[in-house]
C-alpha cells in the first residue's frame, strides 16, 4: 500500500462519514464495501478499520448528546448487556468466518438496511407510564416542537427490545458497523422511545458495543494502521461535515439516492461472494 | 408530536421516575467531558505516530503492537507502538464511560444501574479473555 492509496482511503472515509451522518447510519455501511470492493483491501481488515472509526464517532457524538441530556443512560446500560454479548459473538464470527461467508452476511444485512430505510418513519410515543419500577422514564428538551418543549416518555416492551439489541450487537461485531440502523427503529417502533432520544441512546451504546469486537480484532492482528488511521480521520471529518450538511439537505431525496448506492454496493459484494467478477471491483 | 409536553426542568434528559432518583446532571456532564478528552488523547497519539512513521520510514505502519510489547517499544519512540497506543486509547473511551457510570451510580446508591454498568464491563473483559484464548485458532 502506498501513500496514494492511504489518501484514497482518507477521502473515501470522509465521503462515507458525510453520507452516513446524513442518513443516520454511520459511515461503516459505506466504507467497508468500498474499501473491500474498490481498494482490494481484505474484508476483515476493512471491518476492523471501520470498527475503530465507529468507536471514535460514537464517543464524539455521545459527548455532544450527553451535554444536551438526550441519551437515556439507564436504558442504554440495560440494553448494553445483551448487545455486548452479541457483539463478542459477532466479533468471533468475523475472525473465524471465511471472507465469502462474511460477504454474504454483509450484503444481506445491507439489503435489510435498505428495507429499513425505505420503511423508516418516526412513530409518536405515548405519555409516560404511571408505573416505572426500573426508573427508565426520561425527558429531554426538543427545540423543534412548538418552539421548544419538554418531551417525557417511558420505554416499553423491554424484553423484545433487548432481544433485537442482541441481534444488532452481533451484526455490529461481525460487520464493524454501529448497529444504529437496527437499534433506532427498534427502540422507536417497539419500545416507543422518541426517535431523537433513540438516536442519542443508540449513539451512546455503539461505543461499548463495538469495543467488545474491536478488542478481538486488535488481539487477532486484524487492525492494519495504514487502513485504520485514514479511515478514523476521514470518518471523523466526514461525520462532522455531514451533521452540518444535514440541516440544509432535503432528507427524502437524499435517502433515496443513498438507498441506490447501498443497493449497488450490496449487490457487488454479493456477486463477489458468488465468485462473479464485477467491472471495476478488485 | 412525541410524548406529553411538560415544563422544562433543570433535569432535562434525566430519568424522572418517582421510584428512583434521577441520574445526576453532573455525572452526565462529567461523562461527556471524559469521553471527549479520552478520544482526543487517542487521536493525538494516532497523529503523532503517523508523523513519526512518515518521517522515519515514509509510510504508515502495517501492524499493531501486542499490548505486552508496548511499554518497551514506546520507550524506544517506535511509531508502530505510538499508533497502537492511540488505537488502544480510543478503544478505552467507552470503557472509561462505563467505569465512570458504575462509580457515579454507586455514589448515588443506584445499585441496579451500577451493577448493569459493572456487568457490561465484565463482558468487555471477557471479550479480551476470549480473544486471547482463541488467538490464532
Amino acid at each position: 500500500m502506498n501513500l496514494l492509496t492511504e489518501l484514497g482511503i482518507l477521502l473515501t472515509a470522509t465521503g462515507a462519514g458525510v453520507l452516513g451522518s446524513l442518513v443516520g447510519l454511520g459511515g461503516g455501511v459505506f466504507v467497508v464495501p468500498i474499501l473491500s470492493v474498490f481498494f482490494g483491501i481484505p474484508l476483515k481488515t476493512a471491518i476492523a478499520a471501520s470498527g475503530v472509526s465507529v468507536v471514535v464517532n460514537s464517543a464524539a457524538g455521545a459527548s455532544v448528546y450527553l451535554r444536551d441530556g438526550m441519551p437515556n443512560i439507564r436504558l442504554a446500560l440495560l440494553m448494553l448487556v445483551p448487545t455486548t454479548v452479541g457483539s463478542i459473538i459477532g466479533g468471533l464470527l468475523a475472525v473465524h468466518s471465511s471472507p465469502n461467508a462474511l460477504r454474504i452476511v454483509y450484503s444481506v444485512s445491507l439489503f435489510g438496511m435498505i428495507i429499513v430505510m425505505a420503511r423508516r418513519g418516526a412513530r409518536p410515543s405515548p405519555p409516560p407510564a404511571e408505573r416505572d419500577p426500573l426508573g427508565l422514564t426520561a425527558s429531554y428538551y426538543d427545540r423543534a416542537i412548538d418552539g421548544g418543549t419538554e418531551v417525557c416518555y417511558t420505554p416499553r416492551r423491554l424484553a423484545p427490545g433487548m432481544s433485537i439489541s442482541a441481534g444488532a450487537g452481533m451484526i455490529s461485531g461481525m460487520l464493524g458497523i454501529g448497529g444504529g440502523a437496527v437499534q433506532v427503529p427498534a427502540m422507536n417502533a417497539i419500545m416507543q422511545v422518541p426517535v431523537k432520544a433513540a438516536t442519542a441512546t443508540s449513539t451512546f451504546m455503539v461505543g461499548p458495543t463495538v469495543v467488545a469486537s474491536a478488542l478481538i480484532y486488535y488481539l487477532n492482528d486484524l487492525i492494519d494502521p495504514a487502513v485504520a488511521i485514514p479511515a478514523v480521520l476521514g470518518m471523523m471529518l466526514g461525520a462532522q461535515s455531514g451533521a452540518r450538511l444535514a440541516r440544509r439537505t432535503r432528507g427524502a431525496l437524499l435517502v433515496r439516492i443513498l438507498m441506490i448506492i447501498l443497493f449497488y454496493l450490496a449487490s457487488t459484494v454479493f456477486l463477489q461472494a458468488l465468485g462473479i467478477n464485477v467491472p471495476g471491483a478488485r | 408530536m412525541f410524548g406529553a409536553a411538560q415544563e422544562q426542568s433543570d433535569t432535562a434528559g434525566e430519568p424522572v421516575s418517582r421510584q428512583r432518583p434521577a441520574i445526576a446532571p453532573e455525572l452526565r456532564l462529567r461523562l461527556a467531558r471524559g469521553l471527549r478528552i479520552v478520544t482526543l488523547i487517542g487521536m493525538a497519539f494516532l497523529i503523532l505516530g503517523t508523523v513519526v512513521s512518515l518521517v522515519q520510514v515514509g509510510d504508515l505502519p502495517r501492524a499493531t503492537v501486542p499490548p505486552s510489547d508496548l511499554p518497551e517499544r514506546l520507550l524506544a519512540f517506535d511509531a508502530q507502538a505510538i499508533v497502537s497506543l492511540g488505537l488502544l486509547t480510543i478503544l478505552f473511551a467507552p470503557v472509561y464511560g462505563l467505569i465512570s457510570l458504575a462509580y457515579g451510580c454507586l455514589r448515588q446508591r443506584d445499585r441496579l444501574y451500577a451493577a448493569a454498568a459493572g456487568l457490561v464491563l465484565t463482558i468487555l473483559v471477557l471479550s479480551v479473555v476470549i480473544a486471547l484464548a482463541t488467538r490464532g485458532a
